[in-house]
């Protein structure tokens, strides 16, 4: 709706009307607030795929045995499809139709999980659930770089971030409360339902705002109809300075990341009986509120300080996070320490696709670099909910985050001593 | 700690997975109940139209306890049972319940005693209410299932 009303514009509708790819110097205006509501939607329909499904299935007579069977599958096939997914996005000539079809795909998969919860129903449906995110999450950052290009992508991808972060807190806020009030069914009914305004927000993104090569981070140089042309070997890209490097510092944030939120739920459950419920809501939708809040002025520091500094403060943050966790018993005192994933959510929002499409740059490969990324975050945050859940149950809870805290600063050390600056300076002619 | 009942290992294995023959989704039945002491000249041949003609006999609405709503004395909401624990001679001595958390996460899973559990309705929403504070719960020990449950008595 937002487009159509920029299309009315000169500049806007003269980009609709062009099959080329529009001047890469200058970001089109129309497009962007779609994009905006397309990263607020997407974070809403992925809500209830966490942990809210196993409370769902409880809810429907289900056995442990199977709902943790149904789980697994999913987290493995949800780690398998990652490079798959992002070597798919590469591949497609439309990002917009690939993120349309794995937003339907999810849309599906939740009505199957509200309507036919039985086994086999649950299987296809998280199989269908982790193949379209694997697609949808490269897709969007696709959209994102095909849309406004390398110069502007740092400020863009904050805006993404922002919207998003508004997408999750909100969600998790209403889901949560419609859980509560309603039934747990009716949260996967209310995801289906919001399938449909995130593909009115796609289809508010002209086709033509996006080049196909850019959006696969290829050099700009097109044959007249060679739409793979650019697309390097996968041997080299993952020569490329930096990728495996970075592969590598975001695997050890996740193992030092991902099982902080549940400890610190359950922790708060233990500690807290009154508002055990609403501290648990609050540590989740704070982080999310200060993400929101910050990530359009990280991406702008990405661009001025370059990414270096920033992803030492997003990398710093945790190991601090983690001390003060396995310090600190008191439970509001827990909800501010959670504030500060905010911190590192803002900066790993915007500075894992902007180091991958600096990285990737001229490849044709960002989104099968996404792909690898989003694999080795799959992989740090299962071992991290592993090895943190032996610790607390072995050791306790405060010697769980004190582990988490140890790796997190091997994180903030393989960035500190490993991780190359790949802010590409502008050339001479303002053409970057 | 008197109040926490150790069962061995298996026992505390061996969980309500069998009673679950229909898979996940079960309907409620209703099963019918000849009232004891009554009828006995009636033989095993009785169809069920005419069992259920006879006024001596009883409907029983029976429900999977699964995911059935627990609370305490007070009316607060505090979880659903997730499990049952059977001991060896197939007695149930306990019900796993998952309370807390937000969205699934920070959820935490105890065991409680069987005989602590009333069984009741509310309106036509049948409902567990537990015989525990609130405060008596949350302190309760996490129940894992690769270990022998620790057991939270009725407190008296």
């Amino acid at each position: 709706m937002a487009g159509s009303a920029r299309g009315l514009r000169p500049t806007a509708s003269d980009l609709d009307r062009t099959a080329g790819a529009p001047d890469p110097g200058t970001p089109p205006r129309t497009g962007q607030r779609g994009l905006d509501w397309f990263n607020f939607f997407v974070a809403d329909i992925q809500t209830g795929f966490g942990p809210f499904l196993s409370v769902y299935l409880t809810t429907q007579k289900w056995t442990q045995v199977d709902i943790g069977l149904v789980l697994s599958i999913g987290s493995i096939a949800g780690l398998l499809a990652q490079v798959p997914g992002g070597w798919v996005v590469d591949l497609a000539r439309s990002k917009l139709r690939a993120a349309g079809l794995a937003v339907i795909a999810i849309g599906l998969s939740a009505l199957l999980i509200a309507l036919a919860p039985t086994f086999v129903t649950l299987v296809a449906a998280k199989l269908l659930h982790v193949g379209a995110s694997s697609v949808l999450g490269p897709a969007i950052a696709a959209i994102t770089l095909g849309l406004v290009g390398h110069a502007a992508v740092a400020a863009r991808l904050g805006r993404n971030a922002r919207f998003s972060a508004i997408g999750n807190g909100l969600a998790a806020a209403v889901m949560g409360a419609c859980g509560y009030f309603i039934s747990p069914q009716a949260v996967f009914l209310v995801t289906a339902a919001l399938a449909i305004p995130a593909q009115l927000a796609l289809n508010s993104i002209p086709e033509a705002a996006i080049d196909p090569v850019r959006a696969d981070g290829g050099n700009g140089t097109k044959t007249e109809e060679g739409r793979h042309v650019g697309h390097v070997g996968i041997s080299s890209l993952l020569r490329k300075q930096g990728l495996l490097v970075f592969t590598l510092c975001i695997l050890l944030f996740h193992l030092a990341n991902a099982a902080m939120l549940p400890l610190v739920g359950s922790d708060v459950t233990m500690r807290s009986s009154r508002w055990a419920t609403a501290l648990v809501a609050a540590c989740i939708i704070a982080p999310q509120l200060v993400v929101a809040a910050i990530s359009p002025k990280v991406g702008e520091l990405a661009q001025d300080w370059g990414r270096r500094p920033l992803l030492l403060i997003g990398f710093g943050v945790l190991p601090l996070r983690g001390a003060l966790l396995a310090w600190t018993s008191d439970p509001y005192m827990i909800v501010a320490v959670q504030a500060l994933d905010g911190l590192s959510g803002a900066v790993l929002g915007v500075l894992v696709p902007l180091t991958l499409a600096d990285v990737s740059r001229g490849t044709g490969r960002f989104n099968l670099a996404q792909g690898i990324v989003g694999c080795a975050t799959g992989v740090g945050a299962s071992l991290s909910t592993i090895g943190a859940g032996v610790l607390a149950d072995k050791l306790g809870t405060s010697i769980a985050f004190a582990g988490l805290a140890a790796v997190a600063v091997l994180a903030f050390a393989a960035v500190a001593l490993l991780m190359p600056e790949t802010r590409s300076v502008p050339r001479q002619d303002g053409k970057v | 700690m008197a109040n926490f009942l150790r069962l061995p290992h298996p026992v505390a294995a061996a969980a309500l997975a069998s009673l679950i023959v229909g898979g996940p989704c079960i309907a409620p039945m209703s099963v019918a109940f000849a009232e004891p002491g009554g009828h006995r000249e009636r033989s095993y041949q009785n169809t069920t139209a005419e069992v259920e003609a006879q006024s001596a006999t009883r409907r029983h609405s029976l429900e999977s306890v699964l995911g059935r709503e627990v609370r305490t004395r007070v009316e607060e909401d505090v979880g659903r049972i997730i499990d049952l624990l059977a001991d060896r001679y197939g007695h149930v001595q306990a019900a796993v319940i998952e309370f807390g958390g937000f969205l699934g996460i920070g959820t935490r899973k105890i065991a409680v005693e069987w005989s602590a559990l009333r069984f009741e309705q509310d309106g036509r929403k049948p409902v567990v209410i537990v015989e525990l504070t609130r405060d008596e719960l949350r302190v309760a020990p996490e129940y894992k299932q690769s270990e022998p449950a620790i057991v939270r008595r009725a407190s008296e």
